[in-house]
């Protein structure tokens, strides 16, 4: 399951264009929609801060 | 482990990464550059959002800069120039600034004209005679001439447009290197395909010559033995990989060199050298669509008297292809209060978007806001604040840090990630033979 590390996310945004569901979005830092989001998990992959993962 | 050989392997694909791997190249020498990312470009790439490109950070380059780099090395460019580049807005009016002599015009539109001339004899002074010391803050500087918040704006723009950092943060003398470093940086403008591709045209050339980049490639380990770097070793979707190579530069920033080499490999004297100086600087940037273009104007237009917006950059006026048919897309950057953290992102956001509402007519009737991203930490605006002078050499033999953490002195924004490739493959050309 998509896990975001609040002390590594910067907020750039990045996720929020990858995202195939729309599931992320960024104001200060990333949010994820648990409704939308599938745990597909490109947006760890394109994490630039690595502040995306994997929790399960 | 699958082991691979290479005269210098890069790590990361930034713009400074992939300077270097296209001058090593050129000149003869093995590249592999790895990227731990699935894009290319680092800050200097293109995404794509509900019909838009956006960029990953650098939305504006040179002609005369990021145009002659790609010259210099063959790969194919494009950059469109606005007319006039840009326009300041000072006290709620428009100028149109002249391509020479632009420091000069805004000082004399934005204060009296004994004032102005006091200033501008002080910035003369500062350029043809000594500059002032790195002890003192451009602000600090500029108040023994001029108290006028127009003219401070006007400086405030300057400082923070490539730095990130406020004009009470930055050096004075740092600031005035960097005025003669971008005498020779002329003629900015947009790439009509974002500036992605720049990097994409690099890595093209890079290919072409025989080098190798590798994506989804992150460096885990940099190698070394008797104080000399030997390589780095890679995980790959096929497995680690033990790369050996004569040199290794990292585009990965500094404090990620130290954690690949281990703080135990290192002098103490360097790493509280980092510890001290190491510093990201930040800025907030906001992607705004509409339905109708928000200025006139082809380039920026630069506010001098705001709470947090810098410049407001109507991107699609010169460059539509960036957005779907009909539609419009603005780029806004903002500096924050101050640049060193604690942030309250949330409250800058606010103030940048108070200015957003003063400024341009229409923005809340016609426009949304695709995307309002912070750059700070591990994806800032430049990696060291600008004057803190990391050197590109770390203790270990042939291994360099290259990109904006370590850039020579006067160079901020994405020219310093670039110069400070120039000045490391020099110094590899010196050392090390290809082959």
């Amino acid at each position: 399951m998509l896990a975001i590390l609040s002390e590594k996310c910067v907020g750039c945004g990045l996720c929020v264009t990858v995202c195939p569901e729309d599931a992320l979005s960024v104001w200060a830092l990333a949010a994820v929609d648990r409704q939308k989001c599938t745990d597909c998990l490109i947006c760890v992959d394109y994490c630039p801060v690595e502040a995306l993962e994997d929790k399960s | 482990m699958k082991t691979k050989k290479c005269d210098v392997a890069i790590i990361g694909s930034g713009l400074g990464g992939l300077a270097a791997a296209g001058y090593l190249t050129q000149a003869g020498y093995q590249v592999l550059v790895v990227e731990r990312l699935p894009f290319l470009g680092g800050r200097c790439a293109n995404t794509h959002y509900q019909g838009f490109t956006l960029p990953s950070g650098v939305v504006w380059v040179s002609d005369g800069f990021h145009g002659q780099l790609c010259r210099d090395l063959g790969a194919s460019f494009e950059i469109r120039v606005p007319k006039p580049e840009y326009f300041y807005r000072i006290r709620g009016k428009d100028y149109e600034m002249p391509a020479k002599g632009g420091l000069r015009a805004m000082i004399t539109l934005a204060a009296e004209e004994a004032e102005a001339a006091k200033a501008m004899a002080a910035v003369k002074r500062s350029i043809s005679w000594q500059e002032p010391p790195m002890s003192i803050s451009v602000k600090d500087w500029l108040q023994q001439y001029s108290t006028n918040p127009s003219v401070l704006g006007v400086f405030e723009v300057l400082s923070t447009l490539s730095s990130g950092l406020r004009t009470f943060e930055l050096p004075a003398g740092e600031f005035f290197r960097y005025l003669m470093a971008m005498s020779a940086v002329k003629n900015y403008g947009f790439v009509p395909g974002g500036c992605g591709n720049i990097t994409e045209a690099m890595a093209k050339v890079v290919k072409d010559k025989g080098g190798e980049i590798w994506l989804r490639s992150k460096a885990r380990r940099i190698t070394q033995k008797n104080g000399a770097v030997t390589g780095v070793v890679v995980d790959t979707a096929d497995g680690q990989v033990e790369v050996q190579a004569k040199a290794v530069l990292s585009n990965a920033g500094p404090q990620a060199t130290v954690e690949m080499v281990g703080q135990e490999n290192l002098e103490r004297g360097y790493l509280g050298e980092l510890e001290q100086k190491l510093k990201p600087s930040p800025q907030i940037i906001f992607y705004i669509a509409s339905d109708r273009p928000l200025l006139e104007c082809q380039g920026m237009t630069f506010l001098t008297q705001s709470r947090r917006i810098l410049f407001m950059a109507p991107l699609t006026n010169l460059c539509p292809e960036l957005a779907p048919r009909g539609q419009h897309l603005m780029e806004a950057a903002a500096y924050l209060g101050n640049s060193a953290p604690p942030f309250d992102l949330r409250q800058e956001m606010e103030m940048a978007l108070a200015d957003l509402r003063e400024n341009l007519p229409g923005f809340e009737k016609h426009s949304r806001i695709l995307l309002a991203g912070c750059y700070y930490g591990g994806w800032p605006v430049m990696r060291c604040w600008p004057g803190n002078y990391l050197p590109q050499k770390t203790p270990i033999e042939n291994l360099y840090n290259i990109g904006d953490g370590t850039p020579p002195p006067g160079w901020w924004g994405s020219p310093s990630a670039v110069q400070s490739a120039r000045v490391v493959v020099e110094d590899v050309k010196r050392r090390i033979q290809p082959g």
